[in-house]
């Protein structure tokens, strides 16, 4: 099935079927340009199911197909030999921009989905009764076992430090492939742990080894940075588990951090991001040497406004959460 | 906060064995995220002021 069709009318047919342009596979070949219709460039077309097409190329003739770039030097070779009446059409016509589309369709999600990362993972905890999730980061340490997370992720702000506090590094849909860490010691600002403010919710937990390992030894360990410049753009990680998330699979947000005009007194900073409940606690980095490709950790996921949050807020990492964080790393 | 420690601290009560093993795949399917939630402001349409914090949901 061989036709010629102006450009419009090939744009319609590829909207509504497979429509392929070919000079081998279907037999099909460009017809010339005939008088009445010589201002309209000519299209040879050729519709085949797309079972035939697929069943064409075997492995054989995949393999054996002949580079693109070889028959564009024979058409060039063509051009030059011998006058081309289609010369100077494509100077013509206005302008034109047909938009593409995503294969996932036009979406507004402020998040990426990720693949598990070692040192990222969930961590689990009892407080006050009930059993709670968030999210965690192997940090660098000298006792290479400190994670962090947020201070309402091990210490209800005010009052009782968490128990049965454990940090899975790498969750995926159930599977542990580090295993579990228990923790051994949490540390929070007194800010945080005697007066619940929120300008100061990020808490470090000190876990056991596991297998006569450390923690960073098995799954890394990030850099962290305190007092450095606002504004930064980071990527925050997290584990959300609250709809429409399920907590099963790593996930991330990137943008530049901007105040909390609402509550500048917090003195924390918000980016872009859709992440709900269970990201709690999850790292907010920033890049660092190309050579180490991990980067450094400057805050966590702290809180949002409101059940359909489109900003999370992290805490600003001054001089007091470096203190805490010191004083973790070092414990025994 | 003069005088005060800025650091608080807790050490775990229980062992390590006690903890992975109070950590069931029941439990850990069923732990609730725990999160915080500030009150929506009133000119943004898309956010909702339903949530106080933390959440212990």
């Amino acid at each position: 099935m061989t036709s010629k069709k102006s450009l419009a009318t090939s744009l319609m047919s590829l909207s509504a079927g497979l429509l392929l342009t070919l000079s081998a596979a279907g037999g099909a070949t460009a017809s010339p340009a005939t008088s009445q219709d010589s201002v309209q460039p000519q299209i040879a077309s050729t519709a085949i199911p797309s079972s035939t097409a697929a069943a064409y190329w075997t492995s054989e003739r995949m393999r054996a197909a002949i580079p693109g770039d070889v028959l564009a030097e024979k058409a060039v070779a063509r051009h030059n030999s011998k006058s081309n009446n289609l010369g100077g059409i494509l100077e013509k016509g206005s302008s034109t921009k047909i938009p593409g589309t995503s294969a996932r369709g036009k979406t507004t999600s402020l998040h990426m989905n990720e693949q598990p990362v070692s040192h990222i993972g969930k961590v689990f905890f009892t407080l006050n009764g009930g059993n709670y999730v968030c999210s965690g980061n192997s940090v660098t340490s000298a006792n290479k076992s400190t994670v962090s997370t947020a201070g309402h992720c091990l210490n209800s702000g005010p009052g009782a430090f968490a128990s049965n506090f454990v940090f899975v590094p790498a969750y995926r849909d159930g599977v542990a492939p580090y295993g579990k860490w228990a923790a051994k010691a949490l540390y929070a600002p007194t800010q945080w742990s005697a007066d619940g403010n929120i300008q100061y919710d990020t808490g470090f937990a000190v876990v056991s080894q596991l297998n006569s390992r450390n923690l960073a030894d098995v799954v890394g360990a990030v850099g962290v940075a305190f007092n450095q410049p606002r504004g930064l753009t980071y990527k925050a990680y997290g584990y959300p588990a609250a709809k429409p998330f399920t907590g099963q699979t790593l996930v991330s947000c990137s943008g530049k951090a901007g105040n909390d005009a609402l509550n500048p007194q917090f003195e924390t900073q918000g980016i872009p991001c859709d992440m709900t409940g269970g990201s709690s606690g999850g790292p907010w980095l920033v890049p660092g040497d190309p050579a180490d490709g991990l980067g450094y950790q400057n805050s966590v996921n702290s809180y949002g406004y409101g059940t359909r949050a489109t900003t999370m807020y992290g805490p600003y990492w001054g001089e007091v959460i470096a203190q805490v964080y010191a004083r973790a790393e070092a414990a025994k | 906060m003069s005088g005060k420690d800025p650091v608080s601290h807790a050490d775990a009560s229980q062992t390590p064995e006690e903890i992975l093993a109070y950590w069931t795949p029941e439990r850990m399917a069923e732990a609730q995220p725990r999160e915080i939630r500030l009150p929506a402001a009133q000119d943004d349409p898309a956010q909702d002021d339903a949530a106080q914090q933390p959440e212990d949901n």
